[in-house]
């Protein structure tokens, strides 16, 4: 310890009320998502005869979609999205508060959490908008995914015109 | 933290990144601390290895020896934890150092070099050896690249 620094800033995390999370992982690393902002788990299986083809040169990390109820749903697959080793995924979380959908290797557990970490601000990347915060499981940091963020809207929007043009008949009216 | 330092006795901590020091003004530094579980998260910011935690707070573990010595160092027994400013406020980050750091009292820097990085703040000679003192707000700003060397910064 160097004695006679001052002390630290007193920032820490925002304490809520506990609310419930997926904790899931990709590529070994283990990742979280409320689970408000999930509409539902399917493995990728299931989704077989579902999925199309697309491929937008602007987002690499999306290679189909699906159509979930009347609503394309652009298919991210975290893996490549955040540099991660390639991995076969098994299931398919269709997200609530953006018309995506995140491929994950599997689901960890059911949790809950009460406390939430800002980032650090030494991050300055795309990773400020990809995390709502992170996560304190026991010793284990886990960043809690942003689901408004891992698409954000205005790539949404571009998105949305690529299939326009590109899958004429095939984006719900 | 000022790019360019007084000409008056400050304390500076010493710290190793593998086979080189550097300096730090020692109101910078917070703590030194044993090396924990290094967290790596998802990111895409140049220079960030992960996060720890420590003291219940989540610190961004800052690699600055791929910076100034060109390759991360591949064993530390410590990190560093100072303190960096963002805007108004300053936040707490930790840097893997190499072994035990010194506390250096009472030592008058010399200026930095007109052709030196930015986050060169100026120079202490330690018995004949010029140590690098750190700007550590400016380092995560500037490109990386080895750290310069006592000669080139009289060239």
């Amino acid at each position: 310890m160097i004695s006679g620094a001052p002390s630290p800033a007193a920032k820490t995390a925002a304490r809520q009320e506990p609310r419930p999370v997926i904790v899931f992982e990709v590529a070994g690393r283990a990742l979280a998502i409320p689970s408000a902002d999930v509409l539902e788990i399917r493995s990728t299986d299931s989704l077989a005869g579902e999925a199309a083809a697309f491929e937008p040169a602007e987002f690499p990390w999306i290679r189909h979609t699906i159509e979930r109820e009347g609503t394309l749903h652009y298919v991210v697959n975290l893996g490549a999205l955040f540099g991660l080793a390639r991995t076969r995924p098994a299931l398919v979380l269709f997200l609530r508060a953006a018309h995506c959908a995140l491929l994950v290797d599997r689901i960890e557990r059911m949790d809950a959490i009460s406390w939430l970490f800002a980032l650090p601000s030494a991050f300055q990347g795309t990773e400020r908008r990809w995390y709502l915060g992170l996560a304190l499981f026991e010793e284990s940091v886990v960043p809690m995914l942003n689901a408004r963020g891992i698409v954000p809207a205005e790539h949404l929007a571009r998105l949305d015109a690529q299939t326009a043009q590109s899958l004429s008949g095939a984006v719900p009216a | 933290m000022s790019a360019a330092l007084e000409a008056v006795e400050k304390a500076y901590v010493l710290l190793r990144l593998g086979e080189r020091q550097f300096a730090v003004p020692a109101e910078d530094v917070e703590e030194l601390a044993s090396a924990g579980r290094l967290e790596r998260i998802p990111h895409t910011t140049p220079q960030i290895a992960g996060v720890i935690v420590r003291r219940k707070r989540v610190l961004a573990v800052r690699d600055v020896a791929r910076t100034l010595t060109g390759r991360s160092l591949p064993l530390h027994r410590f990190y560093l934890v100072v303190r960096q400013p963002y805007g108004a406020a300053t936040e707490s980050e930790a840097i893997p150092v190499t072994g035990d750091c010194e506390l250096l009292s009472g030592v008058v820097a010399l200026p930095p070099g007109e052709h030196d990085p930015g986050y060169v703040a100026g120079w202490i000679d330690l018995a004949g050896e010029q140590i690098l003192v750190l700007d550590l707000s400016q380092i995560a700003a500037d490109a990386p690249g080895p750290a310069p060397r006592p000669a080139e910064m009289r060239a």
